[in-house]
């Protein structure tokens, strides 16, 4: 199964940059695009061991439906929710005299990293403050210039959100 | 030694020629982010990143020998290099380790060498190159 990367985003200018981005240089991933957090949280729950990284805009307001209720907030509660719970749970089989976990944290096993690209600064850092609270890798970029941004500063975004918690491995593991 | 050589896989790209901003990469290029493309004399091609890129490199349909991204932290000085591009997609470790060397040849020093999945089956990951082996 190939890694997935998901983007939640409205504008369709922005959202055409980022596809045409990631088929160009990210080809190898399947990629996921949404303008409605719901549908995001439910693709985060059906392929969540898939997910290499999550981008969330906040403001949605160029949805068909202008919409002001649905931000990507909702997207960063349930994800701040989700990584409480799952600490509760360790905590409880801690508590019952389980080992919670055997193993040491992996790459496949650390929480996927979340990206902020949105340019409503106020909103953004109550997302970036919930997510890193809950032990999130964030990285946050300010749209800026049309969709240049997309070209520099997300795609540096993006390469340092997949390679956090990168593992080493030989260049010698491949048949000659 | 690298690879077998390979040309950018979309055939339209082959009209393109080569864009004047491409150069022979060289310790006095200026800190920034570029896509390379290693030619079938083993010299590095650089153009600052922009998109599509990697077929503009070299141009023409021109077949490279190893192909992705690299940044330029101070002049002499590569932070990170890697096999991503979507025109070539080249597949193998050793090959960027014999780019890792061909760099310090001409004198730079090189940081992180990550290499991406072409399958998409796993996250990036650091490549670790044998200093014993000799991978030119």
């Amino acid at each position: 199964m190939k890694k997935l990367i998901a983007v939640l985003e409205d504008n369709e200018d922005r959202r055409a940059a980022m596809s045409d981005w990631l088929r160009e240089r990210f080809g190898m991933y399947d990629h996921h695009f949404t303008d409605d957090p719901y549908e995001m949280i439910a693709t985060i729950k059906t392929r969540r061991s898939d997910l290499l990284v999550v981008s969330l805009d906040h403001d949605l307001h160029e949805r068909p439906d202008f919409s002001t209720e649905l931000t990507g907030m909702i997207v960063a509660e349930h994800l701040a929710k989700d990584s409480a719970r799952r600490t509760s749970e360790v905590r409880s089989e801690v508590t019952m005299g389980y080992v919670p976990v055997s193993a040491p944290p992996t790459p496949n096993s650390t929480p996927f990293p979340v990206i902020l690209h949105t340019t409503n600064t106020r909103d953004g850092d109550t997302m970036e403050q919930m997510l890193r609270r809950h032990g999130r890798h964030v990285e946050r970029v300010i749209p800026f210039d049309g969709v240049t941004w997309v070209y520099k500063d997300w795609h540096r975004a993006l390469k340092r959100a997949m390679q956090s918690n990168m593992a080493t491995i030989s260049a010698d593991d491949e048949p000659d | 030694m690298f690879g077998k050589r390979k040309q950018p896989g979309d055939k339209s790209d082959h009209v393109l020629p080569q864009d004047p901003d491409s150069r022979t990469l060289t310790t006095a290029e200026v800190t920034g982010d570029y896509v390379y493309v290693v030619d079938e004399q083993d010299e590095v091609h650089v153009l600052p990143q922009r998109n599509h890129g990697h077929p503009v490199v070299l141009g023409s349909g021109l077949p490279g020998l190893y192909a992705g991204e690299l940044s330029i932290d101070l002049p002499g000085s590569i932070g990170e290099v890697n096999n991503l591009s979507g025109s070539f997609r080249f597949r193998s470790k050793r090959s960027l380790c014999c780019l890792a060397e061909r760099l310090r040849v001409l004198g730079f020093r090189v940081g992180e060498l990550v290499w991406y999945p072409p399958d998409g089956s796993s996250r990036p990951a650091r490549l670790s190159c044998d200093p014993m082996r000799g991978y030119s």
